[in-house]
């Protein structure tokens, strides 16, 4: 919570000046998808939140772990917070970076790349993320589409379990803008 | 002297300053869609071969054909391709990136990132890591699971790269806008570092970059023409020219510029720093310089838009000098001693045309000793020149030689000693003579040719025919050390000593071990590199022989001198290890390279179609169908991991692998083909390899097409021709025997037509009652005739004699009807000689009696007789009122057979009182 709130609190901080000029909040969902051999887990957070900056090109996104819902049982949601994300530790996932293409201001759908740092199991790591972008009638709408190698994240998956869990995590994400 | 002026006059005329070193270049004929789109380029691949792209194709070239790589239809230029093992990539302007990867299918890059959307301006794969410069977006870096970017928020001031180079484990250099930057990527962890300049006057654009094999050194040029040299070790670049150059390439030894305004190369020393101006031979006043690339064979490779293609092999140079047949040269600081047929010379290397005459000696040798130039010439013995090149008296030292042709000097023991064409002479200084070597002291060989001192520091000379000899100081005498050859020169090769024969090759004598080495020239001199391979000197330019890997190779082709006249005479290596080498009219200076480097090769030992050397595109008759191609690879690397491609187009078109050095087909047939055989090395196919020869096979007379046209119309013609003979034959047979069954049915009709016969009965009843035994007479005549007309009606021939006989008869019973009106005269002689056909004379006769009346007063005269070879029956004219038929049937078909018989028809003239037939005779 605290370091929520530290996240949130800088990301104000850096983009406070430039507030006026063209900042853009988004909202949305994110959704995870382990397609392992012998099991589909499937998870989701309505409560993805972020910012974009348009003069500097920059982004932020954050969401809180705990608020991620779904799973098969009730053991493997324990599993998700206690063992594999230690959601205690490390409360929120974090993408901040920039735009390597423009953002469009332009009716349209777009591909846009953002490279950035993904703050997961408080590992950081570059990356580069290719996102559809649509504009229209003043509301960006993203959609993503990656995956999370897991062991690139120190998130280390039980022998026992590992034809339940796959290596990567597919991540699809939906975000829209909010009208200030 | 005289010629000085007019030189120096002629130099200032063309304006050709003061150098006089020449690069030569050689003109490789492209297309000119290869350099004049404007998106022409060329790359370097991994192996031996350029990339040179033109629009959207792509092509490799290995330095004598192109060949076609890749294309495509893609709506934004290629800006970048990179080669690495098998596969190509191909960047687009647009961002796109294109992997080829051989025997697949180009196709567009993916990866989940996504492209780029800037210029791509190069490419590097170094240590898994492939690096791609944008001219936009920075620098990517694909370490095989993701991607990275480098940019500003990285320390890349400049996103905007125009070309990167790699470096030896510090990263990769990228030129941008602001200068250049080292960039790094270690894991996750990014490392980039601006490198200063050690000038003020930088020009941050930085637009080329270059460097050497080793990697170490590394060159940079700016878009103002600004040549930097990068110290990695300081971070620091070091500007080496203002401005207006091009930066080329970098060897191991030199980096190469191009002057834009002068058209000159400079060839810059990157351990001395010194910087030389070459002038290029071959290069046209403004080539409009594209891009150009240095390869591992140290060639220098140019795309130029007024000029093509061209290429210019570095570790070769030359001077014109004005002075012809030169013999030796000799460098001295900064001054070059030329020694030729007409005299010596001296001249600044720097200006070689600035000569100085010092004699007019025919001169063969140079020497420095002690700081004394030693000549040999021709027919003047020795000249001596000191340090300041004044002549020193030396007519002591040359009344006492016997012979005045010195080919060698060499210092020795503190004495000077001379090859001369009277043995070897001793000297102690320039003015006595200490012993002479000959005849009379053991030395079994008047011409000495050359000397040298080996390893072990002894003595040896080279003899004419002699071999080689060796001095041996207890005995103070020379004895042979090789037997039987003709030594022009002496060289040591690590403990092997090596000499080269005039026309036999080389010599190794290796613990008192001979072998040779063929060379088909003649041979000038022998030299040892530092790369301890053996260079032979002669008139075809230079060979290297590697002891190392047993391989030979001509560098004549590489050194670009193949269409002069490429002779050279003989050989000096000054204190860098530059070989000069005296040509006719140039002098050649030759840095030996590492030819380790070359790439596989191939030799064609022999290809011959049926024993018959093939000459390309040329036609061979039809029995000539057994080819056998023996060839060999060389490569001075490892010449065992060589394999072999061939492929004889005509039969198939499949490469076929081998590790064979022959190659045979046999019984081929009639066609046109083209055999291709090339170097492999591993999977990969050495272009420059490449032999390739074209031939047809004619097909034998009876395979043409047109023989059997020919052949079937002339047996049709023929066949109708006989056939329609045949049966025209048939027909006169058939109506011949229709005839003579007539003429037969006829004579028979008539002599046993009834009116004859009545007329024969009622002369025989007559005649019995007058005289019975008359009678008897009149029969056996009667049945004689009838017999012979049986008998010989079927002849077709009959002897005029026996017609005659068989005549009689008749005659006897026309005489006993008729009684004396009739007169028959028969005038014939030699009538064994002829035949006519059987009854002729009984018809005809027949034939005047049934015409004609014939009475006492006025009887029928039948005469018969040879008249110009023609049997005439003639008879006069007392016609009859009626006349019985048939017997005109009997004349006409008399006539009919002897047409057919003889070809010749019987004559017939009918006067108004005389009837002529005239019968043709048959000769026996």
């Amino acid at each position: 919570m605290y370091r929520e709130i530290v996240i949130i609190s800088t990301m104000f901080f850096f983009f406070g000046t430039t507030l006026v000029s063209g900042q853009l909040k988004f909202s949305g969902n994110i959704n995870f998808e382990s397609n392992a051999n012998l099991e589909v887990i499937k998870a989701s957070s309505q409560k993805l939140s972020g910012v974009l900056d348009f003069s500097s090109s920059s982004f932020a996104f954050t969401v809180k772990v705990s608020t991620f819902e779904g799973f098969n049982s009730a053991l493997q949601k324990e599993h998700f917070h206690e063992n594999y994300l230690e959601s205690k530790h490390y409360p929120v996932i974090t993408y901040t970076g920039k735009m390597i293409d423009k953002v469009p201001t332009i009716d349209g759908t777009y591909t846009i790349r953002t490279k950035g740092f993904f703050d997961i199991h408080g590992v950081k790591r570059e990356r580069i993320i290719k996102n559809i972008v649509t504009l229209s009638k003043g509301v960006y709408t993203i959609n993503s589409t990656f995956n999370i190698n897991l062991a690139e994240y120190n998130i280390t998956i039980p022998k026992i379990v590992n034809k339940k869990i796959a290596e990567h995590i597919d991540v699809v994400i939906e975000a829209k803008s909010l009208n200030n | 002297m005289q010629r000085l002026p007019l030189i120096l006059l002629l130099m200032f005329l063309s304006g050709i300053g003061i150098y006089s070193q020449t690069l030569h270049f050689q003109n490789h004929n492209l297309p000119k869609t290869f350099f004049q789109k404007e998106t022409s380029t060329l790359y370097r691949k991994s192996n031996d071969e350029l990339i040179l792209l033109h629009a959207s194709k792509i092509d490799s070239y290995d330095g004598q054909h192109t060949h076609p790589q890749f294309e495509h239809d893609h709506k934004s230029p290629i800006s970048a391709i990179y080669q690495f093992n098998d596969t190509t990539l191909i960047g687009h302007e647009n961002g796109d990136i294109y992997i080829d990867i051989k025997g697949k299918k180009p196709k567009l890059w993916s990866i989940p990132e996504g492209l780029p959307r800037s210029k791509i301006t190069g490419f590097i794969k170094e240590k898994n890591k492939l690096y791609i410069a944008t001219y936009g977006e920075g620098l990517y870096i694909h370490d095989g699971n993701h991607l990275y970017n480098i940019d500003q928020s990285d320390g890349l001031s400049s996103i905007d790269i125009y070309d990167i180079v790699a470096t030896n484990n510090e990263g990769i250099l990228t030129a941008t806008d602001k200068g250049i930057f080292l960039c790094n990527l270690t894991g996750e962890i990014k490392k980039v570092t601006h490198l200063i300049s050690t000038e003020t006057t930088l020009d941050p654009i930085i637009i080329n970059l270059a460097y050497n094999s080793k990697g170490n050194v590394h060159f940079a040029q700016s878009y103002e023409g600004e040549i930097f040299k990068i110290d990695l070790k300081a971070k620091e670049l070091k500007s080496i020219i203002a401005k207006d150059h091009t930066l080329l390439g970098v060897t191991e030894s030199n980096a190469y510029f191009f002057d834009q305004k002068k058209n000159n190369i400079i060839k810059f020393n990157i351990t001395t720093d010194n910087s030389l101006i070459l002038k290029p031979n071959g290069l046209k006043q403004n080539p409009e310089l594209i891009n150009a690339i240095i390869d591992d064979e140290e060639r220098l490779w140019l795309l130029c838009k007024n000029n093509g293609l061209v290429s210019a092999f570095l570790p070769f140079e030359y001077y014109e000098s004005g002075i012809k047949a030169i013999q030796k040269v000799l460098i001295n600081k900064d001054d070059i001693l030329i020694g030729a047929e007409s005299g010596l010379y001296i001249a600044p290397i720097s200006n070689i045309n600035a000569v100085r005459k010092l004699s007019s000696s025919n001169v063969i040798t140079i020497e420095k000793i002690q700081d004394k130039f030693w000549i040999g010439t021709y027919d003047n013995g020795v000249e001596i020149f000191d340090a300041n090149f004044n002549k020193i008296k030396t007519s002591q030292l040359n009344s006492a030689l016997s012979n005045k042709t010195v080919f060698d000097i060499i210092q020795y023991d503190n004495y000077v000693w001379l090859a001369t064409l009277a043995g070897i002479i001793k000297c102690y200084d320039s003015n006595s003579i200490s012993k002479i070597y000959s005849r009379q002291n053991g030395l079994q060989a008047e011409y000495i040719y050359t000397m040298h001192i080996n390893k072990g520091g002894e003595l040896l000379a080279g003899t004419d025919g002699q071999g080689v000899w060796i001095y041996k100081r207890p005995q103070d005498s020379f004895i042979q050390l090789i037997k039987n050859s003709t030594i022009i020169s002496i060289t040591n090769n690590k403990n092997e000593l090596w000499a080269a024969t005039l026309t036999n090759g080389l010599l190794k004598l290796d613990s008192n071990k001979l072998s040779s080495i063929n060379l088909p020239y003649e041979l000038a001199g022998i030299h040892t590199d530092h790369f301890e391979n053996i260079i032979s000197i002669h008139n075809n330019g230079l060979s290297i022989w590697s002891p190392k890997y047993k391989s030979l190779i001509d560098i004549t082709q590489h050194l670009g001198i193949e269409t002069w006249n490429q002779s050279i005479n003989a050989h000096y290596e000054d204190l860098k290890g530059n070989l000069w080498l005296p040509n006719d009219n140039k002098i050649l200076v030759y840095s030996p390279y590492d030819i380790s480097k070359s790439y596989p090769n191939l030799i064609i030992r022999s290809c011959e179609l049926g024993g018959e050397t093939i000459v390309d595109n040329q036609q061979y008759s039809h029995d000539k169908n057994n080819l056998l191609v023996d060839y060999s690879g060389i490569w001075m690397q490892d010449i065992s991991a060589l394999r072999y491609q061939y492929r004889l187009t005509g039969q198939d078109s499949i490469w076929r692998t081998t590790e064979d050095e022959r190659i045979i087909f046999s019984n081929l047939p009639p066609g046109q083909y083209t055999l291709q055989i090339r170097c492999m090395l591993g999977d990969q196919i050495m272009h420059k390899s490449l032999y390739s020869v074209s031939f047809g096979i004619s097909k034998a007379l009876w395979q043409q097409w047109w023989f059997w046209i020919l052949v079937s119309s002339i047996s049709i013609f023929l066949g109708n021709h006989f056939i329609k003979a045949k049966r025209k034959r048939e027909l006169l047979m058939e109506s011949l025997k229709l005839e003579k069954l007539k003429s037969e049915l006829d004579v028979l009709k008539s002599q046993i037509s009834p009116h004859f016969l009545f007329n024969s009965f009622n002369t025989l009843i007559s005649t019995i009652e007058i005289a019975p035994s008359k009678a008897v007479v009149f029969v056996e005549h009667m049945s004689d005739f009838y017999r012979n007309v049986l008998h010989y009606r079927n002849e077709d021939w009959i002897k005029l004699e026996t017609e005659l006989k068989i005549l009689k008869n008749y005659i006897y019973m026309l005489r006993q009807r008729f009684g004396d009106t009739i007169e028959i005269k028969i005038d014939i002689d030699n009538v064994e000689k002829y035949s006519i056909i059987p009854l002729t004379l009984q018809v005809l006769i027949e034939n005047a009696v049934k015409h004609n009346t014939a009475t006492k007063t006025m009887p029928l005269q039948i005469n018969i007789f040879i008249e110009n070879d023609k049997l005439v029956v003639t008879n006069n004219l007392n016609k009859r009122k009626s006349v019985d038929d048939s017997t005109h049937f009997g004349l006409s078909s008399l006539s009919q057979r002897y047409s057919v018989l003889t070809g010749q028809p019987l004559i017939i003239e009918n006067n108004h009182n005389q009837f002529i037939i005239n019968i043709p005779l048959k000769h026996d």
